[in-house]
């Protein structure tokens, strides 16, 4: 405030130019006011107003300066009138003074406000100063720009002053003056600082050159060989134009991923720079350190650039789970100012490895496994406990609820597995199986147990218990498995450590280099990491409590057994730079290491397959017995097809002798229709005698009647007739021409009945006759008939029937082994863990089309017995393929794993309660002669983190070695 | 047994002496029959022999006689067990002639290697027996082992109606199945093959500690064993062939606990089977030595077979046949031939009537019963069921396996349940009887586990770890007494695992036999002891 209040006094008592002149003019008479003209004339000047001489103004204005250096302007000033200010300001200083030491912060905050920045001594120099003005002409200027620029020369002529380039570049300004100047520079005012650059004059042409640098402004100004200055009104501005650094692009990936640590990933990005390009690089940090990687070296320098990079993540062992920060830089060529880098945004990778993967699903597996041991268990124990009626079902839910939450847990797992390409194709069917499994037992039983059907819950319960002993072996052996697959690939990461060992030892041997010795030592410390990590999964691998007493001096080393000690002592030496001793060690820790892995590949090789030799020697002789059926179906089709053959051949002729005959019966079929024409006709002349009797005459129309009704009736049925032999339909014809036949036998007898009436001159015979001969046509035509159905049956020979007979027993007899095949393969599959799918489901079907293969070859139809024996062997054929599926993913699953009962004995001595100190190891506790406690039959698992533990931690030294023997039996 | 590794040299030795100075002749004489005594255990006149071999050698004698004779001192000083001094006297050889064959290239490690390995030995004697031992644990086998070897003499003297004569016997407690083979000259992929665990030789006895063995061994019948044998070697000599040798001390070798011609019922139903199906072994595949068989089924059988034929030999042709195959033997007659005169009947008839006499004993078949290998291989270190050993696990194993899992995990009845089911697969296996056992002993089912085990214990009775639960059983039954002698029996197989000790401790206390409760805790002491 107090500062306000000085500042609004200071103004209100500030004095103008015009005023200033006038005290000046008081003070020194001798100014005669001269100074104060000399500011009214500086005005006009500055608006341009000058309506006066400006030749004489200069020379007032040298005559005014002569007279100012030779007064003390300070005089001026009249002390008295700052006597109040001072002590204003005074008191204000002394505040300040006392803030600045009393009040914290204050001095920062005085700091921050005070506009110091602005604050210019060159500037109110340059602006008060005086000179003459100097208006130079004919402009021109030369530009030369940095040489990465790649820019060319630039020539401008004219222009108002002003430059503007390339920082770096540099600036030929030359212009004519219209006085001879003696001297000439250029005042530069660029970056808050000020400063002259020298100027070559040749009589009134002045030139200079100008570096562009920072944005600022210049003028020329020269002196003559008076000494005086001229200078140009106005500053010319300068414009420095900098080298942008360069753009840079990611345009894949285009967002954070999650990526496979054993994949590759493609980086697409483009980069552009004003200037030119000199490289560009995929930056990325992992574990906490930066790397680079260079893409592209520009050379020469290129405007922009758009590629891909195939990334190899793999190579760079990032750690899965690690998220990885990554970008694109470009830097450009600018080599005067400094080049520059440009950057494109970060992106992150978050490392996804498949092997941690598929340890998360192992450890669920176990989990599942311990779930199913409880279960089994629980269920034991169930059926051990003579439970009161009321309780069963009580106890009944208890075991559907468990039951029910190893259903979930196994539905919840199995899409992990499905989509894992570790686990193999086998664990997957497995879990498949026993998904459906487990949930149709669940079903029953819940069913059961509703109706309280204690009988069938109890049977349930044993199934329920059949199903899962086979599982749990099956886990038990997987887990194995998996777990040597895990050791497996470390030990290969340690044979290709070794390897790469090995290579440095050689080079080492032949350069000496001390880089090779460190990068000895770099390479033994992963090689430790492994190998500890190594021993810490084959802890893992641990199996059940040992349940006798074992003398560990039993438990011998082998001599080159103890892979650790010898690659620490490799290790020392390389520290200690041993170089006869490093070598020497080197291969004493490789071949220990050779040892083990080769034991540990021994070992796993002895694992087997999933399923036993005795199973697999089953599967191997349903699957020949399968091809042998199939052998066997596919000779009874080869027998059939050529009785079909015949028979389609036979069919053939049979329906070409059928046209023919066809032919003849639509002729007798015509006569007949004639004959009975004529009949009608003939009825139709008839009449009664003359003078009959009315009743007699009436009954001879009636006859009469009933006889041309018969007849029409009998056109009609002819009519019917030709219409089936048209459309082969033979049976109906054949029924048509029985009506015939019969209606012939009635018409004759009605006719016989009726003639007694008729008149004497009636063609009593001769209708009688056409009745006859129309009754023996329709005879013959039925004759005819029957002899063209035959022919068109099959045409199969009694000898091809009686083959077509022997061939259904065999069919019968191959149905029969498809029986026995089914029943021994259902035994089999009941003792896996994983049944081959649909199997046995095809060989059902098989076996269905087999019995109407049968029956119809009985029936001489081979077109429909072979039909079914074609269908036949293609569900047969379905089945081997299931098969050779099943026994090929069974077989792709036997490269790793323990047998079942494998019961490699754990050490006693990391368990409470055991035989721990004693040479000795017991995995239960029998000391003070009682019996095994609570905690002595701990969860193995729980056991085996806790070995797992004591392996990672230091161990007693008397219990090192046995630890390492220990985990080489488990390789054994 | 004894090789015969030196007949040669010593041959070649007197036909040099017969071409060379007169002091060589007398030494390389001396020498000959130094062996020859050393060989026939006629170790008064070899000590008599040494003493003037040693006299003999000076500085006129020429190297090579010098160096011959140091090598007999070596190998005379290595029969007495005296390695330091046999090595002085060998080092003595190698410098007099400056020159090594292969003979001393192969006994010299050995006699280094027992030097070393005896220097700071332990020793206590019994009236009639020097015992050695180098590992401190090892101490734990003397008293009991002096104890059976004294009762063993007292039994086979009077058997034998015999005593050898000479010094105490010494035996040698040799720490693992390496330094037996050292000791004996055998090759140590033998000794472990064969389960060979000790050799009379040397005159001595040379046992391997049980604490070598997975499950150790019953050590005092074997001392026993090889007691018969020294036996035999002294009162007969080389003469008598492998199939009587070992038919004798198996059939003797349980006679310290007054129960000689035992034989337990695993072996019997292996003998009646190969009767049956005409699989026996011939006294002439047995020789040269029982060690070459690769089978452990095979060496079962064939103890079986020497056994019961020596006792068939006892009872029809009379309580001193033996002896008088041995008269005949020594006249230099045929074993089959001796065998024939003293039964008054042509070998094979004998060998057919013992056949008969076998199958007349009603010996029951054991179906499925196994072969407990005492096995010195780096596998899981349990006794190997050889039926097992090379094939899949059977429905037994993995029933049992189911069973371990549920036991591990507290489910005890459970475990039961899954145990008899593998038991009706595989009803004689020793390994499940024993889970079965166990399971039934922490379900709290006690009179089931003493059954179980009891039937383990009758067909397998060398299975140590039977008797440990047994004796578990028997305590948590309340049955002191018969949990004294199953913890006993125990020990008498496997005195290194502390479970008994601390049992037993436990039981004298209570009954109030301090000594005895002493005793235990002093040699628990002993067992927990660090090597040196």
């Amino acid at each position: 405030m107090g500062a306000t209040g000085l500042m609004i006094w200071a103004r209100r008592s500030w004095l103008s130019r015009e005023k200033t002149a006038l005290l000046c003019e008081r003070k020194f008479p001798e100014l005669n006011d001269g100074l104060i003209s000399l500011v009214q004339l500086s005005s006009m000047v500055a608006e341009r107003k000058t309506d006066f001489s400006l030749g004489l103004f200069e020379l007032h204005l040298e005559q005014l300066e002569e007279k100012l250096n030779r007064i003390k302007l300070l005089e001026v000033a009249e002390p008295k009138r700052l006597r109040i200010p001072a002590g204003v300001f005074a008191g204000l200083l002394l505040g300040w003074v006392a803030l600045l030491f009393l009040v914290p912060g204050f001095p920062l905050a005085m700091s921050q406000a005070l506009a110091l920045k602005g604050l210019s001594r060159v500037k109110g120099r340059e602006a008060l100063k005086v000179s003459r003005p100097l208006e130079l002409y004919d402009l021109v200027m030369d530009y030369q720009f940095p040489a990465y620029s790649g820019l060319p020369p630039r020539h401008v002529e004219g222009g108002d002053g002003s430059v503007s380039g390339l920082v770096g570049g540099e600036v030929s300004i030359s212009a004519k003056s219209p006085i001879a100047a003696a001297k000439a520079w250029i005042q530069l005012s660029a970056g808050g600082s000020s400063r002259r650059l020298s100027a070559e004059v040749k009589g009134k042409d002045i030139r200079a050159k100008l570096a562009i640098g920072q944005s600022g402004q210049y003028r020329f100004e020269a002196e003559d060989k008076d000494g005086k200055v001229w200078s140009e009104p106005e500053f010319n501005k300068i414009s420095s134009i900098p080298d942008r650094a360069p753009e840079v692009e990611l345009v894949a990936p285009d967002r954070d991923l999650t990526v496979n640590e054993e994949e590759g990933m493609t980086v697409r990005f483009r980069a552009r720079d004003d200037y030119g390009l000199e490289s560009v690089a995929l930056v990325f940090s992992s574990r906490g350190r930066e790397k680079r990687i260079e893409l592209k070296k520009f050379d020469p320098s290129e405007l922009e650039v758009e590629r891909e990079y195939n990334w190899n993540l793999a190579a760079e062992n990032f750690l899965p789970g690690e998220k990885v920060a990554y970008y694109i830089e470009a830097i450009d060529n600018n080599n005067v100012t400094g080049p520059g880098l440009g950057r494109s945004p970060t992106r992150y990778l978050e490392i996804f490895s498949p092997l941690k993967a598929h340890e998360d699903i192992i450890a669920a597996e176990q989990e599942l496994f311990e779930k199913l041991i409880a279960l089994l268990g629980k269920s034991l124990d169930a059926d051990l406990e003579k439970t009161p009626a009321g309780k069963y079902f009580e106890t009944e839910s208890a075991l559907l609820k468990q039951f029910g939450e190893v259903k979930s847990f196994l539905e919840a797992l199995r899409p992990r597995v499905e989509n894992d390409s570790y686990s193999a194709d086998l664990i997957k069917e497995a879990i498949a199986q026993s998904l459906d499994q487990y949930r149709k037992l669940i079903a029953d039983r819940e069913a059961a147990r509703n109706a309280r059907n204690s009988a069938l819950t109890a049977q349930l319960r044993k199934n329920t218990v059949s199903r899962l002993e086979p599982d749990i072996l099956f886990w038990d052996k997987q887990l194995q498995k998996q777990r040597m697959d895990f050791l497996l690939a470390l030990g290969d990461k340690l044979k290709t450590g070794q390897e790469e060992l090995a290579k440095l030892m050689a080079q080492y041997a032949r350069t000496k280099d001390p880089e090779t010795l460190k990068q000895i030592e770099a390479k033994l410390d992963e090689l430790k990491m492994i190998y500890s990590e190594f021993l810490a999964r084959m802890a893992e691998m641990g199996q059940t409590v040992q349940d006798e007493f074992v003398n560990l001096d039993s438990l011998k080393k082998q001599g080159a057994g103890d892979v650790m000690a010898k690659l620490e002592k490799f290790r020392q030496s390389v520290h200690d730079k041993d170089v006869n001793g490093a070598l020497s060690d080197a291969n004493d820790f490789m071949a220990a290491l050779d040892q083990m892995l080769g034991q540990l590949k021994e070992g796993s090789e002895k694992m087997g397959s999933s399923l036993s030799k005795e199973t697999m020697a089953a599967l191997e002789s349903g699957m020949n017995k399968l091809k042998e059926l199939s052998a066997a179906e596919e000779k009874l089709i080869s027998e059939t097809s050529p009785i079909y053959q015949k028979q389609l051949e036979n069919q053939e002729r049979a329906l070409a002798q059928m046209d023919r005959q066809k032919q003849g019966l639509q002729a007798q079929l015509d006569q007949l229709s004639r004959a009975l024409k004529a009949q009608s006709e003939l009825l139709n002349k008839l009449n009664p005698p003359q003078g009959q009797d009315p009743a007699k005459a009436q009954e001879f129309y009636n006859g009469r009647n009933q006889i041309a009704n018969t007849l029409w009736q009998m056109s009609r049925e002819l009519e019917y007739a030709k219409k089936d032999l048209e459309q082969n339909q033979a049976e109906s014809l054949n029924r048509r021409m029985a009506n015939v036949e019969q209606q012939f036998k009635n018409l004759k007898q009605t006719w016989q009945k009726a003639s007694k009436n008729m008149p004497s001159s009636a063609p009593k015979s001769e209708f009688e006759s056409a009745c006859n001969g129309g009754l023996g046509q329709a005879g013959s035509i039925r004759k005819d008939l029957d002899g063209m159905s035959q022919s068109s049956k099959g045409g199969l020979s009694q000898a091809d029937q009686a083959r077509l007979n022997g061939l259904s027993k065999q069919q019968a007899q191959v149905r029969g082994q498809l029986d026995q095949l089914m029943k021994e393969l259902g035994e089999t599959f009941d003792q896996l863990p994983v049944k081959p799918p649909k199997v046995l489901d095809h060989l059902g079907r098989a076996g269905l089309k087999m019995r109407d293969a049968e029956g119809e070859l009985e029936l001489n139809n081979p077109d429909l017995g072979l039909n079914a024996e074609k269908e036949s062997k293609y569900w047969l054929e379905q089945a081997m393929n299931g098969m050779e599926k099943f026994m090929d993913k069974v077989k792709k699953n036997a490269q790793s794993g323990a047998g079942v009962g494998m019961n490699m004995p754990m050490k006693g001595s990391a368990r409470a309660g055991s035989g721990q100190g004693q040479e000795g190891s017991e995995g239960f506790k029998s000391e003070n002669f009682e019996l095994p406690g609570a905690d002595a039959n701990k969860n193995p698992v729980e056991l085996r983190k806790r070995i797992l533990k004591a392996m990672r931690e230091n161990s007693p030294k008397e219990y090192e070695d046995l630890i390492r023997d220990y985990y080489k039996r488990l390789v054994q | 047994m004894m090789r015969k590794p030196l007949r040669a040299i010593c041959l070649g030795l007197i036909l040099a002496a017969v071409f060379a100075a007169p002091s060589s002749v007398t030494l390389s004489g001396l020498i000959g029959s130094g062996y020859e005594a050393l060989e026939d255990w006629r170790f008064q006149e070899a000590d008599e022999l040494a003493a003037q071999v040693s006299d003999l050698i000076g500085p006129d004698t020429d190297k090579e006689s010098a160096a011959t004779a140091y090598y007999f001192l070596g190998q005379y000083w290595f029969y007495h067990a005296d390695y330091r001094r046999a090595l002085s006297e060998l080092d003595q050889s190698k410098s007099s002639s400056g020159k090594t064959d292969a003979d001393f290239d192969k006994f010299y490690p050995r006699v280094q290697h027992l030097a070393e390995l005896f220097a700071d030995a332990q020793e206590k004697s019994s009236a009639h027996f020097v015992m050695r031992w180098v590992n401190p644990r090892d101490e734990v086998l003397v008293d009991s082992g002096l104890e059976a070897l004294e009762q063993a003499y007292s039994a086979l003297a009077k058997d034998f109606n015999y005593t050898p004569p000479g010094e105490k016997i010494l035996v040698e407690i040799l720490p693992a199945p390496s330094d037996l083979a050292q000791a004996v000259g055998l090759d140590e992929s033998m000794i472990k093959d064969s389960g060979t665990v000790a050799v009379c030789k040397f005159r001595r006895l040379m046992v391997t500690s049980p604490r070598a063995l997975a499950f150790g061994y019953e050590y005092q019948t074997t001392l026993s064993h090889e007691l018969s044998h020294f036996f035999i070697f002294s009162l007969a000599g080389e003469q008598v062939p492998i199939w009587l040798h070992e038919g004798i001390a198996k059939y003797e070798e349980s006679s310290y606990k007054n129960d000689p011609g035992r034989i337990n019922p695993a072996p019997k139903s292996f003998l009646v089977t190969a009767i049956k199906n005409n699989e026996l072994i011939t006294f002439q595949q047995m020789s040269p030595t029982f060690a070459q068989f690769k089978s452990p089924k095979q060496g079962q059988l064939a103890f079986a077979e020497v056994e019961t034929y020596v006792g068939y030999l006892k009872q029809t042709c009379g309580q001193d046949s033996w002896f008088k195959i041995f008269d005949l033997l020594k006249k230099g007659t045929g074993d089959q031939q001796a065998v024939a005169a003293v039964c008054k009947q042509p070998f094979p008839a004998v060998w057919a009537g013992w056949k008969k006499w076998v199958l007349s004993q009603g010996w029951p078949v054991i179906p499925g019963a196994v072969v407990l290998k005492l096995e010195f291989k780096e596998q899981e270190g349990k006794e190997e069921e050889e039926a097992a050993s090379d094939e899949e696990p059977g429905k037994g194993s993995q029933y049992a396996r189911l069973g371990d899992l549920l036991r591990d995990r507290g489910s005890y009845r459970a475990a039961v349940v899954e145990y008899n089911k593998a038991i009706a697969y595989e009803p004689y296996s020793p390994t499940i009887l024993n889970k079965l056992g166990l399971g039934q002993l922490l379900a709290k089912d006690y009179q089931s586990a003493i059954a179980t085990l009891n039937r383990s214990a009758q067909v397998y009775p060398e299975y140590s770890s039977t008797y440990s639960r047994l004796g578990q059983a028997y305590l948590a039954a309340a049955d002191d007494k018969n949990a004294i002698l199953a913890f006993e029996t125990a020990l008498g197989l496997n005195p290194f695992n502390p479970g008994p000790y601390n049992n037993l401790y436990g039981l004298y206390s209570k009954a109030g036999d301090k000594a005895k409760a002493d005793t235990m805790a002093r040699d628990l002491e002993i067992i927990k002891r660090k090597n040196k």
